[in-house]
């Protein structure tokens, strides 16, 4: 009976932006929630809670997302609009225009190279083989992990020969590999730059702008505003630099 | 309106130079990389595109939530193989802040010998 309602494209839609004002709400109460955290546990426990379509809880998922992929499809712009915090900041501070390319460059090859080779060495210690099979789809979530989840998930798309279902579950995973990279390092990111006696705004801001994404941005933007301008800098730096080397990278997957 | 017009230019403009000239990056980072120069050159304003840009930014995680949700079906992949994801994500990630942090903070330690030019 429910199962025609949830197939409606309005259903995931309505459900998502509910549930995401919800989220904010009681982020503005309890600050320390993430409102990324408390709009997907929602979701997930409203879709848990209705009426199972046949085939479970991944068959109602699988209708939440008819009006899900629909919000989605909106990445291509929010990426587009990367492109205003760029061009701010970069006048803000263009004082120190080349230290900050080069730190973001050298942050931004760290993250990839650092990223495939844990996977590589973790697989094989793990599972005594070379990356193969489900180690792929891995290792590909892990080169862009470190930049913004919108262009994150449209890098991930790129790689040749996926099928509609393969690259489905892979920006699924990037998704989530993006979000966990961000609150990890927005977390654990300040700790430890103080314990590397990193103290000052704009190497603080770059580090977290480049490992952390926008969730760091968020962090830096919280601890002065030159470590935000240089966080967000970095982000839409490491964005831009991450897509172009990924492009000789993607012929390795073929 | 002026400024989702704009950018969702920008992305149709990614769009045809991605297919039509065969440039492998996403359509959205080259509309980025578009509407950045368009804006550095002045063909753009900041103004009317700053509204728009503001709101897609602020909202962003409405738009990648949906994917959060659908990685639930990733359980079984997620248990067989968290070590390399998680192990490679903190290593990563540890490797990623130090690296950045320290070049930064090497290149912008001696602040220029000249006086301050803020003239420009």
């Amino acid at each position: 009976m429910t199962a025609p309602i949830l197939h409606e494209p309005l259903f995931g839609i309505a459900l998502t932006i509910g549930a995401y004002a919800a989220a904010q709400a009681v982020h503005r109460r309890y600050r320390h929630l993430h409102p990324l955290v408390l709009t997907t546990a929602l979701l997930l426990l409203i879709l848990w809670v209705l009426p199972q379509a046949q085939g479970g809880l991944a068959a109602t998922i699988q209708d939440y997302k008819i009006g899900g992929d629909l919000l989605t499809l909106l990445l291509g712009p929010v990426v587009v609009a990367l492109a205003i915090p760029l061009y701010k900041n970069a006048r803000h501070i263009r004082r120190h225009f080349t230290p900050i390319l080069a730190a973001s460059a050298v942050g931004g090859i760290t993250a990839m190279a650092s990223g495939a080779l844990a996977v590589i060495l973790l697989n094989r210690a793990w599972s005594g083989r070379p990356v193969g099979g489900e180690g792929v789809i891995i290792l590909q979530a892990m080169l862009p992990k470190s930049v913004t989840t919108p262009i994150a998930v449209g890098l991930v798309a790129q790689y040749p020969g996926l099928s509609a279902a393969a690259m489905e579950r892979l920006q699924s995973l990037e998704a989530a590999l993006v979000v966990t990279t961000g609150l990890f390092g927005a977390v654990v990111g300040p700790r430890f730059l103080r314990l590397l006696r990193i103290r000052r705004d704009v190497p603080l801001g770059l580090a977290l702008g480049t490992a952390a994404h926008g969730i760091g941005t968020a962090t830096a933007l919280r601890n002065s505003e030159l470590q935000g301008l240089a966080a967000g800098l970095a982000m839409a730096l490491n964005g831009l630099l991450t897509s172009g080397l990924m492009v000789p990278l993607y012929g390795l997957f073929k | 309106m002026l400024g989702f017009a704009i950018i969702l230019l920008c992305n149709l403009l990614g769009l045809l130079v991605q297919k039509f000239l065969g440039v492998p990056l996403p359509a959205n980072v080259l509309g980025m990389i578009f509407l950045t120069l368009a804006l550095f050159s002045g063909l753009v304003k900041l103004a009317w595109v700053e509204p728009a840009a503001n709101f897609l930014l602020r909202h962003m995680l409405l738009f990648f939530v949906p994917l959060l949700v659908g990685a639930v079906l990733l359980w079984p992949l997620l248990r067989a193989s968290w070590l390399p994801l998680v192990g490679g994500m903190v290593l990563s990630t540890l490797l990623t802040l130090a690296a950045t942090g320290a070049v930064a903070t090497a290149l912008t330690k001696a602040p220029p010998p000249a006086p301050e030019d803020d003239r420009a």
